[in-house]
């Protein structure tokens, strides 16, 4: 293999395809990337095997061939080179050369024929959806992903189709079991999503930086196991999570006893002040509500106390519920309301926040004790 | 392991804070070890005054394969010790007087010399229903001495309660607590600064506290018998085969070892064993007695509102060998079903096909209070099961001990 290519190119493609390279890795290939010379392009590929990524730039290709060598290694010298063109060259026993201006370098390869196959599309369904509404879908409610690996189906954005008034729609879910988030929106296209998928953290973190600064439709395809995402001359492969997600609908409470509208703002800034005594891991905070009052409490036996008083429209009993304040502010982020209308029952029953602006978000958050 | 018949052996132990071994030789720390002598059989004789210099055993006599859980002072000069099986106890004395053992009592002069010590000493850590740690650094100021301040302490003591204790002064907690069983009984024995490896160095490996047999068998075989020698050793040799417990030996050895005394004691674990009346081989019954168990345990959890990460099942054969496991559980819980669900799993394969079984205990370990946070999924149902647990918790103690029981 030998080719030429500019520097620029070579580092954004790069770029894209290095940082799912796993550092813990057990097997020695996955910490390379694979380069491919064919037909005028060069294609990158790198994987951890759960997700996969394919960059395809143009290059002028002396000789087609192919080679993996370390990402990392590769990524750092091509940052340092000077913009000019860089000559990439295979030697004898999966050795790579680069030279580029007056610098060389030699770089230690492994046999590209180990590589691992990455799943070629066969069945499932194919369908595109516009960049900037699923970007905005993901943000709504990417942040409630579960972390906690116990719960892997939750380790995920939980995607599906449904039908609302005879026109189709596509709803992102999130939970980890503590909140939930959901974001729902009416499509122009139809979407052949015959059940639901879950698409796991990684592979939601990558799609992010693939919709990143584009417009336009993205290509979905998805099978049983993956999902092959498409953007141009870039690639994502992710494999789904092999698990149940939870009947979320069955959680999203239906009526509530009690509703309270309060200004988004001073309730951002009350919680952030409030919770700075509150203790890192539990994060909670006391919601005391009265006729036209809210009062934000915490305290934390190794710091101290605070308490902040707010007005809101409510009429109704006084009562007083629990929260972790890490989790309200997550919500009220993502909203663009100027109120906010919280929906209360009691103090072991969920919140339900909807937003008037984006009717389709509705995001729930179970209480603490306290 | 002390066979109790009907007793509840919760585990609260002392928090060791990582530094335990940062602290500095020359240090000026004086720790205080208080121990009752003969705790439960002087309970018994303070109660019953009759019995007062009497040989006194407590445990074992409700059943006939009991063992003693405690003897007092006249007993134990005839050879009587904690852990005989109750037969042998009776050949070796004849007239001593067996009771069986009150808890309730036990643990309302437990709390009285709790209260006693908090007035006498700005810090007091309870290591279990007999023994505190003291730290009266500082307090030579007030006492005059420290031997001063022991005797006061005693004093107090007998003059609340009738109880005699033991007390073991030095600079660490470990050398306070080999000075009081050295101490024993109603005596006070002071390890002066500096001299810690004096005291130490001519005694077994295994009378420290914190070296077990197991440690005590590797130690013997790299030809390690006292502490002294112990002390002796280089760091990197003890470093190479205790891992990072190595160092760690080395200056209990030396007697440098102290911990700061965490004051909350928290609950490590829960548990519950019965000795059959005769040695068991029917699985039914064994299962029968194992959620009996859980029942017990599982309520006292509830009390103390603590759910349990691990639980721990024992099973001790005829010829008195002994079976058992203990394994994390997927979701914390004090729910008898659940709990019973697992350790009946357990112990099945230890059971069936077996020898007889002569006991089987039950344990809950690695106790965590309830997470304050709700759970989307699962809170509603859990809930329900709590409302549940609770109102059987109040049904057994408003009805007599034994006027209904639930079955598997």
């Amino acid at each position: 293999m030998e080719i030429k290519i500019e520097r620029n190119i070579l580092n954004d493609g790069l770029a894209w395809v290095q940082s799912v390279v796993d550092r813990k890795t057990t097997m020695p290939i996955l910490s390379n990337v694979h380069l491919e010379a064919k037909g005028g392009t060069i294609t990158l590929t790198a994987t951890d095997l759960e997700v996969g990524v394919i960059g395809t730039i143009k290059a002028e290709i002396i000789q087609p061939g192919k080679i993996t060598v370390p990402a990392r290694g590769l990524y750092e010298i091509v940052k340092e080179l000077p913009n000019q063109i860089v000559q990439l060259k295979a030697a004898p026993n999966h050795w790579l050369e680069i030279k580029c201006a007056k610098s060389q370098f030699k770089l230690v390869g492994l046999d590209a024929n180990e590589y691992p196959a990455l799943p070629k599309k066969s069945g499932g369904q194919e369908f595109n959806l516009e960049v900037d509404v699923l970007m905005e879908m993901i943000q709504k409610v990417d942040f409630a992903i579960s972390t906690d690996e116990a719960r892997y189906n939750l380790n995920g954005i939980f995607l599906e189709t449904g039908a609302k008034e005879g026109k189709t729609c596509l709803k992102l879910v999130a939970t980890d079991g503590h909140r939930l988030s959901l974001s729902e929106r009416e499509l122009k296209t139809k979407v052949p999503l015959t059940q639901g998928v879950i698409f796991p953290r990684k592979g939601v973190a990558e799609l992010k930086r693939l919709l990143e600064d584009k417009e336009g439709d993205i290509h979905f395809w998805v099978g049983d196991k993956q999902a092959i995402v498409e953007k141009e001359e870039r690639q994502l492969m992710v494999r789904l999570i092999d698990g149940q997600f939870p009947p979320y609908n069955h959680v999203i409470p239906q009526k509530q006893k009690r509703v309270l509208s309060v200004s988004r703002e001073s309730l951002t800034q009350s919680l952030r002040r409030v919770a700075v005594v509150t203790t890192d891991r539990s994060r909670g905070v006391k919601f005391s509500v009265s006729p036209g009052l809210l009062e934000i409490s915490a305290n934390n036996p190794d710091l101290g106390e605070a308490k902040e008083e707010l007005p809101i429209q409510y009429k109704g009993a006084t009562f007083a519920v629990g929260f972790n304040a890490a989790y309200f502010l997550e919500a009220l982020g993502v909203l663009e309301d100027e109120q906010v209308v919280l929906q209360l029952n009691d103090e072991v029953s969920p919140c339900l926040i909807q937003s008037e602006f984006d009717r389709g978000f509705t995001h729930v958050i179970m209480p603490m004790r306290l | 392991m002390i066979e109790k018949n009907s007793s509840f052996q919760c585990d609260k132990k002392l928090q060791i804070r990582p530094r335990a071994c940062a602290v500095a030789a020359g240090s000026h720390r004086t720790f205080f070890h208080v121990d009752l002598d003969a705790f439960f059989a002087s309970v018994e004789q303070i109660k019953n005054p009759k019995l007062k210099n009497k040989p006194v055993i407590v445990g074992g006599r409700n059943s006939r394969r009991g063992v003693v859980a405690a003897a007092s002072y006249e007993a134990k000069r005839f050879g009587v010790t904690t852990g005989m099986p109750w037969q042998q106890a009776k050949a070796k004395c004849p007239e001593a007087i067996f009771l069986p053992a009150d808890f309730e009592a036990y643990a309302h002069y437990s709390e009285k010399v709790q209260n006693i010590l908090n007035e006498m000493a700005p810090v007091v850590a309870q290591g279990s229903v007999d023994e505190s740690y003291l730290d009266l650094t500082g307090c030579e100021r007030i006492y005059g001495t420290f031997r001063r301040a022991a005797e006061k302490i005693y004093g107090a003591v007998f003059a609340d309660t009738g109880l005699k204790v033991s007390i073991g002064i030095a600079g660490s907690q470990s050398v306070a607590k080999m000075a009081s069983t050295f101490a024993k009984p109603s005596g006070m024995i002071e390890v002066p600064k500096g001299s810690e490896k004096k005291f130490l160095s001519p005694l077994p490996v295994e009378a420290m506290p914190g070296i077990g047999s197991k440690i005590g068998e590797r130690l013997r075989q790299m030809g390690i018998l006292t502490l002294g020698q112990l002390a002796a050793m280089p760091q990197n040799l003890l470093r190479a085969s205790f891992g990072i417990y190595g160092p760690f030996l080395k200056s209990k050895a030396l007697g440098k070892d102290t911990w700061e005394l965490e004051v909350t004691e928290t609950i490590k674990s829960v548990g519950k064993q019965e000795t059959f009346p005769e040695d068991i081989s029917d699985w039914q019954i064994v299962r029968q007695k194992l959620f009996e168990l859980i029942e017990k345990v599982g309520r006292k959890l509830r009390e103390d509102n603590l759910y349990a990460r691990r639980i721990g099942i024992l099973v001790r054969y005829a010829d008195f060998t002994v079976a058992g496991l203990s394994k994390t559980i997927p979701e914390p819980t004090h729910f008898d079903r659940i709990l019973f669900g697992y350790a009946e799993k357990f112990m099945q394969p230890l059971v069936e096909g077996r020898k007889p079984v002569r006991l089987i205990g039950f344990t809950a370990q690695d106790l965590v209070s309830k997470p304050p946070q709700l759970d989307l999924f699962q809170t509603a149902k859990s809930e329900r099961w709590e409302r549940f647990y609770k109102s059987l918790d109040t049904l057994k103690q408003k009805l007599p001990a034994r006027s209904f029981r639930a079955t598997i």
